[in-house]
């Protein structure tokens, strides 16, 4: 099993590479975005709900980003279909590949999201009815959040695999592609992301004007200095992460140009963290909110163009190699067409019709003289010498004679072969 | 041939998908594409004669609508992708690259269907007095965009029945106007009112008291409703049933009732009839006594219909067969025009991930694994749904399997059944697949779902 | 779920308007529209015709005895055919007498039936069926022993009765007594007629019998030796890094495959792309271990110009 170049889909690619990749890169970044939103909101949620049990208005908080759930989620779904269109077309080989692998693992991703969606509205549309049960409540909130949590290493668990074609005959499961480089790293990242992004949005969110939360003992700034404290300390902790994934990267992925993207980056980021150190000693805050959601926005923009440039140099090679593979299997089908058949076989007198078909439709079940999965010929055909017309009935309609063989299924031969059947078989 | 093979050996890997996707049309037609325009109907009529409690028993089924649609209905949508991707990649990626435009666009009016929910549902209670024309305009919306979204698929799923020229051609118009576009488009369309009808009236039940005026009413209206859209469902079932390929109608009998119902096709349709009537007598029932003692009986159309969708998606599935997509693709993921190749060059030599890469007396019941695995595992089991012992078991009751008989048996095999592909391989690779399964008659063997990767 | 008695409520509908009406004529024109186009489309629509000739399965398999083009020949050693003395082939004796009771079994018992009434099982479908062996009349070759012999050896034309000629002389005279085993009443042969049928097949001479390859065969090679396959200049003395990865990443027995490959396709001269990708499709056909497809970009540059340098003359 040396070779593990397959062969790819013999169809054209639906548009060029260059608008395919477009759309894949645009598609994958609003998607990611909200599944940033449902995973962080679903954190916060729980976060909030628990801070709730102290101080009551953080309870009225956590409702508030319940909702958000709602609406993030679905969205996050919906623009999920066409970044798994789009890949599933520009690396077919390799994506395909690396699914069926995960088999059982890849699956369960339909069921746990929705599972996460029903405790999620459960969660949600159960609030003011559990005030008395929190305990039950928080555990409806919590196992939305863990099975929130587990999707995402799913997906970044087949995203890596397919990189690795020279790993995918040592994958025998799920958990032997979750420990290959650098899935783990990565997957922090992805929450420290998910942590800093949906930091911003309720910062944004809690920071509206008309937000009524200036009641009670909890300040609306208060909330939204609490989010951006969030936002700092999950996007300092992503300097560690992306330092790890980096460093975690196997050899051959890194590139020039990834270096170049990471580069900007680490330049853009110290800035964000300054501006969000800000912000969060500010006595009022809110002031930079506009810049840091520009440049973080452009941090992720890079981020989306680092990782698929870390794919395309991953998987150039194994593509052309299936490029060719594939490249010359049409050529050798183009060729085995020339030299298409001549029926009728090596001379001799030329087959009988009625014993073509008698070869096609008949002959796997019935020989002449022994029982194959149908009584032999010899046999089954006396009742009928002289009864051509009874035959052909039997043939199309059988019923049930022998108790000891299997039922005859019905035979949907035209008139005319029929005919030429019955007539070969009865002399 | 190209993929690793998945492999789900109790259920089956047909059953895993047809789940998946049963669940997914039922949810859809019921609950999205047909509910939607109920709804929406029904809260115009209800605003227009000003009833507020019509108003109120619509958003708490658009409620239950909501939470169905967006969680389940939605994944298993996209379960439908993970599903056929694992199970036979070569198909659906040949699909995806045929219809890439037709499923990118579908996904434009998605987005829009999805948001149009979130706002239909959302602001239904703050959208009153004045602003409710408006939120019965975004219902309207959001039930054309939900038939849209139908519309475009419906395409595709008639490609794989009868592409009309595309074989030929490779022109994607042609796939896409294929002969039963129109008749399943119109026939799906009918049958989601139905079925919207229907679920409406089941949930009518739930919200309402049972000795309440409501309750009659929303009883009568929705079976009203239901046995309104019957009509043309019946007339456009039928011109579907004609733009079925003739040929193909040779394996409804085993598409109806599985091989081992086949030959009671008749008694099977009589009960699928008897089925249908007692739901549309259940509706008639509505029309004339909502007031109905047993509110469990309300349940009946709804269940049925369901029963009666299921069964057409199997059967469409399955008429279909030896094809994946029709005349260009065998069920096993063999493309036609390479079938011949294959029988000359072998199966094996041309598989990415095989370890056998030829036939040779001492590797053949290996090989003949193999070659089970590429070209039957896609529809049969060892032990499980479609068992391939439980098959053969059938052919030869009694008796000990052999070799020759079976693979004289394989060889032929398309003749003899019609919705089986030919055997895609060498004389070598059928003769070792005959020794492989012969051996299963005493030896019983299990395929781990990662089926490719050899265990060590 | 509140399911309390819900009672009308008190709001006063408008008397001008009536729903009622509206849903009406919406339902009506509804229906017409959806019966109307269901009707009109099974008129027009051009009917499905019941296509008997189309099979569900059109019949893509080759069947095994089916050859590629007339040129195409089953590839056959040659070998070399021993004289026969053909007076004493021609005597009937114990031994020739078991060997072609053992051989008719083999080769014409499922035809011509055991007792050679032409009963066998694969004969039933032939047309004309296999001759009955115990009827004398009518035989296309006569029933002497010579005659029975030239059946066997050139086969009998329009019929389905093949050419044993890859049976041994001996063989096909053994088959031949048991032949007139079966009956009494056989024609006599007599020298003449024992004289012409050594002469028609060379009995007492021998013979050799060439080798017979597939015209597709000969071609490859005709080709191969007119454009001269090109070999290796010798890479002993040559103690580049690149020989020497060269050598590493050869197997064993790889050189000719490595070359069968590189001048089967000259355009990777020119283009390095080509050149790996030839490589790299099937390591093993083309003679070299599979982490060639690993080596760098620099490393498969010099590669290229060391297999230019020795393969191109």
């Amino acid at each position: 099993m040396d070779s593990l170049v397959p062969k790819d889909v013999l169809l054209p690619l639906p548009a060029p590479v260059w608008l395919l990749t477009a759309l894949l890169l645009i598609s994958f970044l609003l998607h990611i975005l909200f599944v940033n939103l449902m995973v962080g909101g679903s954190i916060l949620v729980l976060w909030t709900e628990i801070r709730g049990l102290r101080k009551k208005e953080w309870d009225r908080v956590s409702h508030r980003i319940a909702e958000t759930v709602t609406v993030n989620k679905s969205l996050a779904v919906v623009l999920g279909v066409a970044p798994l269109l789009t890949i599933s077309v520009l690396y077919t080989a390799q994506f395909y590949s690396s699914s069926t692998l995960l088999g059982h693992a890849w699956l369960m991703v339909i069921p746990l999201v929705i599972l996460a969606f029903l405790f999620a509205y459960a969660h949600k549309y159960s609030w003011t009815r559990l005030e008395g049960s929190k305990g039950f409540h928080l555990t409806l909130g919590g196992v939305a959040c863990v099975l929130f949590l587990s999707v995402p290493l799913i997906f970044l668990t087949n995203i890596n695999l397919m990189l690795y074609p020279e790993h995918w005959k040592s994958v025998h499961s799920f958990w032997n592609a979750l420990w290959l480089p650098n899935v783990l790293p990565r997957y922090f990242h992805f929450l420290m992301a998910t942590l800093a992004l949906t930091g911003l949005f309720f910062v944004y969110y809690f920071g509206r004007k008309g937000e009524d939360l200036n009641s009670g003992n909890l300040k609306s700034t208060d909330v939204v200095r609490s989010f951006y404290g969030i936002a700092l300390g999950a996007t300092s902790a992503q300097v560690l992460a992306g330092l790890l994934v980096f460093l975690t990267l196997p050899a051959h992925v890194v590139s020039l140009s990834l270096i170049l993207l990471l580069g900007l980056v680490l330049a853009l980021v110290p800035v964000a963290l300054l501006w969000l150190w800000r912000e969060v000693t500010a006595e009022v805050p809110g002031r930079r909110f506009a810049r840091i959601v520009l440049l973080l926005t452009s941090v992720v923009v890079l981020m989306v163009l680092a990782r698929h440039e870390i794919r395309e140099t991953a998987v150039a090679p194994h593509r052309a190699l299936v490029m060719a593979k594939t490249a010359e299997y049409q050529r050798r089908l183009v060729e085995a067409h020339d030299y298409l058949l001549i029926p009728g076989g090596l001379g001799g007198a030329p087959a009988s019709p009625g014993s073509l078909v008698f070869d096609r439709r008949c002959a796997s079940c019935h020989a002449f003289d022994r029982r194959l999965v149908g009584p032999p010929m010899n046999e089954a055909l006396t009742p009928y010498r002289g009864n051509p017309r009874d035959l052909m009935n039997w043939i199309v309609r059988p019923g049930r004679r022998r108790p000891e063989y299997p039922p005859m299924p019905p035979q949907e031969i035209p008139q005319d072969e029929l005919q030429q059947l019955v007539e070969f078989v009865l002399q | 041939m190209d993929f690793p093979i998945f492999q789900a050996d109790f259920f089956g890997n047909r059953f895993l998908i047809a789940l998946i996707a049963i669940v997914h049309v039922i949810i859809n037609h019921s609950f999205a594409v047909g509910l939607m325009p109920t709804l929406t109907f029904f809260e115009w009529w209800a605003h227009r004669t000003g009833r507020e409690d019509w108003d109120r028993l619509l958003y708490r089924i658009l409620a239950v609508a909501f939470v169905v649609t967006t969680s389940v209905g939605a994944l298993t949508g996209v379960g439908i992708w993970f599903s056929t991707s694992v199970v036979n990649p070569a198909a659906i990626g040949s699909l995806l690259r045929v219809f890439y435009w037709a499923w990118f666009s579908e996904w434009v009016v998605f987005v829009c269907e999805v948001v149009l929910i979130l706002a239909y549902f959302l602001t239904w209670k703050r959208m009153t007095g004045a602003r409710k024309t408006t939120h019965i305009r975004i219902g309207i919306a959001l039930s054309v965009m939900s038939w849209l979204t139908m519309a475009i698929i419906t395409a595709i799923l008639g490609f794989m029945m009868n592409p009309g020229s595309w074989p030929q051609h490779l022109d994607l118009l042609a796939g896409f106007l294929n002969p039963a576009y129109i008749p399943q488009l119109f026939f799906r369309t009918t049958a989601a009112m139905a079925m919207a009808g229907s679920l409406a009236l089941a949930l009518a039940v739930l919200f309402t008291g049972r000795k309440t005026d409501l309750r009659s009413e929303s009883v009568r209206h929705f079976a009203g409703w239901t046995l309104f859209w019957i009509v043309p469902l019946t007339l456009w079932s039928l011109v579907y049933y004609q733009a079925i390929p003739a040929e193909m109608m040779t394996n409804l009998p085993v598409a109806f009732g599985t091989q081992a119902w086949a030959v009671h096709y008749g008694l099977l349709l009589k009960f699928t009839l008897a089925v249908a009537l007692i739901s549309l007598g259940v509706n008639v029932w509505a029309l004339v006594r909502p007031r109905s003692a047993w509110s469990f009986i309300w349940v009946v159309p709804f269940l049925s219909i369901c029963l009666l969708i299921a069964q057409f998606e199997r059967t469409r599935q399955f008429i279909r067969k030896p094809y994946v997509l029709a005349y260009y693709m065998f069920s096993n993921g063999v493309r036609i025009d390479e079938a011949p190749y294959l029988a000359k060059t072998g199966l094996l030599a041309n598989s990415a991930w095989t370890i056998n890469r030829t036939v040779s007396p001492d590797n053949r019941t290996e090989a003949g694994r193999e070659v089970f695995l590429l070209a039957c595992s896609r529809c049969h089991t060892i032990n499980g749904a479609n068992s391939i012992r439980t098959n053969l078991s059938r052919l030869y009751p009694g008796q000990t399997w052999s070799e020759e008989a079976i693979e004289g048996y394989v060889k032929n095999i398309h003749g003899a059944r019609p919705y089986m592909p030919p055997f895609p391989g060498t004389a070598a690779e059928r003769k070792a697949l005959a020794s492989y399964l012969a051996a299963l008659q005493t030896k019983s063997d299990r395929i781990a779902s990662n089926a490719s990767i050899p265990r060590n | 779920m509140n399911d309390t008695m819900e009672s009308r409520p008190e709001l006063p509908t408008d008397p001008r308007w009536k729903p009622e009406r509206t849903v009406l004529i919406l339902a009506a024109v509804v229906q017409i529209l959806l019966i109307g186009s269901a009707i009109w489309y099974s008129e027009t629509s051009p009917a499905t015709p019941i296509d008997t000739t189309r099979r569900l399965v059109p019949e893509v398999i080759v069947p095994e005895d089916v050859v590629f083009r007339d040129t195409e020949i089953a590839a056959r050693k040659g070998r070399e055919i021993p004289p026969v003395d053909v007076r004493q082939a021609a005597t009937p004796s114990p031994e020739a007498l078991n060997e072609g009771t053992r051989l008719y079994s083999e080769h014409c018992r499922l035809c011509h039936g055991p007792g050679g009434r032409g009963d066998g099982p694969a004969g039933t479908t032939l047309k004309p069926p296999p001759r009955d062996l115990t009827r004398l009349s009518g035989w296309r070759n006569g029933t002497r022993l010579s005659g029975i012999f030239r059946s066997l050896t050139l086969g009998i034309p329009s019929t389905s009765m093949p050419a044993f000629d890859y049976l041994t002389h001996q063989q096909r005279f053994a088959i031949s007594h048991f032949v007139r085993s079966l009956a009494a009443g056989h024609e006599q042969d007599t020298d003449t007629s024992l004289a012409s049928l050594d002469k028609e097949f060379s009995l007492s001479q021998g013979a050799r019998e060439p080798s017979v390859i597939p015209v597709s065969t000969a071609l490859e090679r005709v080709l191969a030796e007119s454009s001269g396959e090109p070999e290796y200049r010798a890479l002993t003395g040559n103690d580049s890094p690149t020989a020497s990865l060269l050598e590493s990443l050869e197997e064993p027995d790889g050189r000719s495959r490595l070359n069968r490959i590189l001048s089967s396709d000259t355009t990777w001269h020119q283009d390095i792309e080509r050149f790996r990708n030839l490589i790299c499709l099937d390591p093993a056909a083309a003679g070299v271990k599979p982490r060639v497809r690993f080596l760098s970009d620099e490393e498969w540059q010099k590669l290229h110009a060391l297999l230019r340098e020795l393969l191109v003359e």
